[in-house]
């Protein structure tokens, strides 16, 4: 079984170093990432506070399928809008 | 110009300032985003996992100690929860993908993603997502975000030894799956030299 550790002068890999450098260097999030995520620690602060169950929002948008996405935010909304204290503040 | 440290940004953070978190995320979203990236192979994805890292910094904020290095943390979060994103993406997502992709042998990403890409960009982004969940994990610590072997094994609590397999066997695929072939050395070998 060859050994785990490898010459570090192989030019096969000072060239796939490079080449995973090059992709992680042309690689950058959205900008609107930021403003979102400011806007949503806003309402996790807001829910820290009024003890408001939106706390479903922010985790209803993780689910990979689209369908069961739709669901759990439509569910976590009615369950905002119905039993919660937001709808006295409303 | 003087900056402000991580500890003096966490303990800002810790007491309900959120320009703190604002600034943390400048500091650290390039890093987050490259590790989710390189992991889920999915660039909506791994906004969605920034986004969501630092969500956990703000609600467990008064967890963190912020004596300790905050980078450790952040990977460490990264990694888990891109880590499920893949599993439960492979769950449900998968066997359809494959049937899909086996009737109309199309790749997995867009015509426009691939322009936008490029070609080099496009191909290692397969062969990343190509390799095994584990090895992949371990190649984006030490690759992407130049991490040592010792603090690979510290952010994903495996043995450094286990690191340095995973490596080795994530690194020959990478180089299969990229074409880069023994022959080659020869010729690259004279660039480097």
């Amino acid at each position: 079984m060859s050994s785990p550790d490898w010459p570090k002068d192989d030019p096969l890999d000072i060239l796939l170093e490079r080449r995973l450098k090059g992709w992680a260097q042309r690689s950058s999030p959205p900008a609107k990432v930021r403003s979102e995520l400011l806007f949503k620690a806003a309402m996790q602060e807001m829910v820290s506070i009024f003890d408001i169950p939106l706390l479903g929002f922010l985790s209803s948008g993780r689910d990979p399928d689209p369908h069961r996405r739709r669901d759990a935010l439509e569910s976590q909304m009615m369950y905002t809008l119905h039993f919660s204290p937001v709808r006295l503040i409303l | 110009m003087r900056t402000t440290s991580d500890k003096s940004l966490i303990e800002e953070l810790q007491t309900g300032r959120l320009d703190a978190l604002g600034i943390l995320f400048d500091r650290h979203r390039q890093m987050v985003y490259r590790t989710a990236l390189g992991i889920t192979g999915d660039n909506e994805a791994a906004s969605d996992l920034l986004q969501d890292v630092f969500l956990r910094l703000h609600r467990f904020c008064q967890r963190v100690d912020p004596d300790r290095p905050l980078e450790p943390w952040l990977y460490r979060v990264t990694a888990n929860l891109a880590y499920t994103w893949v599993k439960q993406r492979r769950r449900w997502f998968s066997p359809l993908e494959d049937i899909v992709e086996w009737f109309t042998g199309s790749r997995k990403n867009s015509p426009n993603q691939q322009v936008e890409l490029g070609e080099d960009l496009q191909q290692v982004s397969q062969a990343l997502a190509a390799l095994p969940l584990q090895q992949r994990l371990v190649v984006v610590m030490y690759y992407l975000n130049d991490l040592s072997i010792q603090e690979v094994s510290e952010v994903l609590d495996v043995p450094a030894g286990t690191v340095k397999s995973r490596l080795h066997y994530g690194r020959e695929a990478l180089k299969k799956q990229l074409g880069m072939h023994a022959e080659l050395r020869a010729e690259v070998g004279y660039e480097f030299t």
